[in-house]
């Protein structure tokens, strides 16, 4: 059996690691636009701020490939994929496959904003990116990072990390808007104060004022101006579906796939953040970019492609964080508390934060802020679907385990091999 | 692959089994030790230990941390610790790949390549991984620590939480055929 990936991160290495260890013969072809060994776009920020060696950042060790017997074409563009030959086109050549995995990822959205193309601004999703950025760090002092979310943040950290006046500038009335709540976001947003990065909420730019193809200014809506000799774009990643959609596979926000990690065409599957997959807490299907899901879903595809029939129960969207000295962990949709019980547990001083809504007996959403240990149980809860009625008063209580667990769940969890 | 399974019904909230952990773990390998020189010693800025308790608890130098956990709930205990799964949560989860799983089945960590970023803790639905602040590869972040949970014992045939325990509240057994 032929396999080939295109994508070279989370859901492609873990796809790669499934099929060798079920097919020891087959053929495995990874193709990516991008040149490194396999990386994690997750540390690229720590990477910028000098915080971490090099060799951290990378997801395996230099042989990982050779070890899985894989044939690497890193550096390279697929430009399309013929379904109907059973190949995928780099331009220069053609690559059969027999089994291939969409993993391309997410690619960074760029709004239209006055005066952008007359001036050098920065993504910061990929480790290019990360280096082009330290590189332009260079005599800088004023940076200003647009969108608050995750990836904004981390560049916005980092950049402050290096001596740089930063100010972030956020659409949305809070930091973080669609993986927090509003307790949550107003103890990060005074953690990035306390480091000293301004932070523009309800706020975007109207207007880049440059001068010799460099930022010098921009002007607020709210009607403010501010020094800007450093500019990074971090709005959000859009799932990368173009190869999928120009080949003919069904599309949405993301490439549409089912529980097996099939698309619409034929030993075609997809995986990661460019995959709109099912999702546990709603059933319905939709893009969730973060690194457990790709990992996993690349993973069910793997033994899928490699023909041992494996499925996916479904992702729930969960993430960790860190800014400033605060840790946040949350799982499911945290804001949405519609005809929801929400239970609290809020102690300011400790900056300690924990919520649980819970819908018909089932949890839709959990945050835990600072406290995070042992969050995990409640993913097990949300996942497994659990009732927790029984127990629900127990569920923000500092000491809540396993012990609280109903004896059946507990047994299932703890009496035999996982 | 043998693993440490809990047998509640046995527990009796006696602790020893995070004692004998910690002990385990150490370099002496004497309780006393184990707690208070060794517990003590703060590698995270300057790497010197610090013998006077009183120093320490200005330092904010954590105690010790055991790898497996004493859960209660009333009369209810069992000792929880990782469950070295086949697919595992945390490998999936992990930002930088510093957890692997080893060639004889164990969920180990790369404790000079982890940045406890705390994905593991997020992914881990046996709360089975701690923190451990007493060592980080990311000084300059103010919080920081090192994934930390069970190895199983690798110089003991028998993991010292099994060993020690005077109930047989925790056996060391292959179940993967039932």
């Amino acid at each position: 059996m032929n396999h080939v990936i295109i994508g070279n991160s989370f859901a492609a290495l873990f796809a790669v690691e499934a099929i060798r260890r079920t097919d020891q013969d087959a053929e495995i072809t990874v193709i990516s636009r991008e040149p490194q060994h396999v990386y994690s776009r997750a540390m690229i920020h720590e990477m910028l701020a000098g915080m971490v060696r090099e060799p951290m950042v990378y997801l395996r060790d230099w042989d990982f490939y050779k070890r899985m017997r894989v044939r690497t074409m890193l550096g390279r563009t697929v430009t399309r994929i013929n379904p109907g030959l059973h190949t995928v086109s780099t331009g220069e050549d053609e690559t059969p496959y027999d089994r291939l995995l969409i993993a391309t990822g997410g690619k960074p959205f760029v709004p239209p904003l006055n005066g952008l193309q007359d001036v050098a601004y920065h993504s910061f999703i990929t480790l290019e990116d990360a280096k082009k950025l330290k590189a332009a760090c260079e005599g800088r002092r004023n940076a200003v990072v647009l969108g608050a979310g995750l990836i904004g943040l981390q560049c916005a950290e980092a950049l402050r990390h290096m001596g740089l006046d930063v100010a972030v500038v956020e659409m949305a009335d809070t930091v973080l808007p669609m993986a927090l709540d509003t307790e949550s976001s107003q103890t990060i947003a005074k953690e990035l104060a306390d480091e000293g990065i301004a932070v523009h909420t309800g706020d975007t730019i109207d207007l880049i004022i440059s001068s010799d193809g460099h930022p010098t200014e921009c002007k607020l809506r709210s009607g403010g101006t501010i020094p800007c000799d450093l500019l990074v774009i971090a709005v959000g990643v859009r799932p990368n579906i173009d190869l999928a959609k120009d080949a003919g596979i069904t599309t949405d926000r993301g490439i549409v796939v089912n529980e097996h990690m099939e698309t619409s065409a034929e030993h075609i599957y997809a995986a990661g953040d460019c995959a709109q997959g099912p999702e546990i807490v709603t059933g319905i299907t939709m893009p969730i970019p973060v690194i457990p899901v790709a990992s996993t879903q690349g993973m069910i595809a793997g033994y899928n492609m490699a023909g041992k029939r494996r499925r996916y129960g479904g992702a729930l969207a969960l993430n960790a964080m860190q800014f400033g000295g605060v840790q946040v962990i949350s799982y499911g949709f945290v804001k949405d508390e519609r005809d929801g019980e929400v239970l609290k547990y809020v102690d300011p001083p400790r900056k300690i934060y924990r919520k649980v809504i819970i819908k018909n007996g089932r949890i839709t959403g959990a945050i835990f802020v600072k406290d995070v240990d042992r969050a995990g149980i409640f993913r097990h809860l949300m996942e497994k679907r659990i009732d927790v009625t029984p127990f629900k008063e127990h569920l923000l209580s500092p000491h809540f385990g396993v012990a609280h667990l109903p004896a059946e769940i507990r047994a299932d969890m703890f009496t035999r091999p996982q | 692959m043998k693993r440490v399974y809990p047998r509640e019904e046995r527990c009796i909230n006696c602790h020893l089994c995070e004692v004998a952990c910690i002990v385990e773990h150490s370099e002496t390998k004497l309780p006393s030790a184990a707690y208070h020189v060794e517990g003590l010693r703060f590698n995270r800025e300057d790497s010197r230990t610090i013998c006077d308790p009183a120093e320490a608890r200005a330092a904010g130098v954590p105690k010790p941390l055991n790898r497996t956990l004493v859960q209660t709930a009333g009369y209810l205990s069992l000792s929880t610790n990782c469950r070295h799964c086949e697919e595992p949560d945390c490998v999936l989860a992990c930002k930088n790949g510093s957890l692997y799983v080893a060639e004889d089945g164990r969920v180990l960590v790369q404790e000079d390549k982890c940045v406890g970023c705390w994905m593991c803790v997020m992914a881990c639905r046996y709360g089975a991984i701690s923190r451990n602040p007493a060592r980080s590869n990311v000084p300059a972040v103010a919080f920081n620590g090192i994934n930390h949970h069970c190895d199983l014992c690798p110089e003991r045939e028998l993991p010292a939480c099994v060993w020690v325990c005077p109930t047989n509240a925790l056996v060391f057994e292959d179940r993967d055929d039932q």
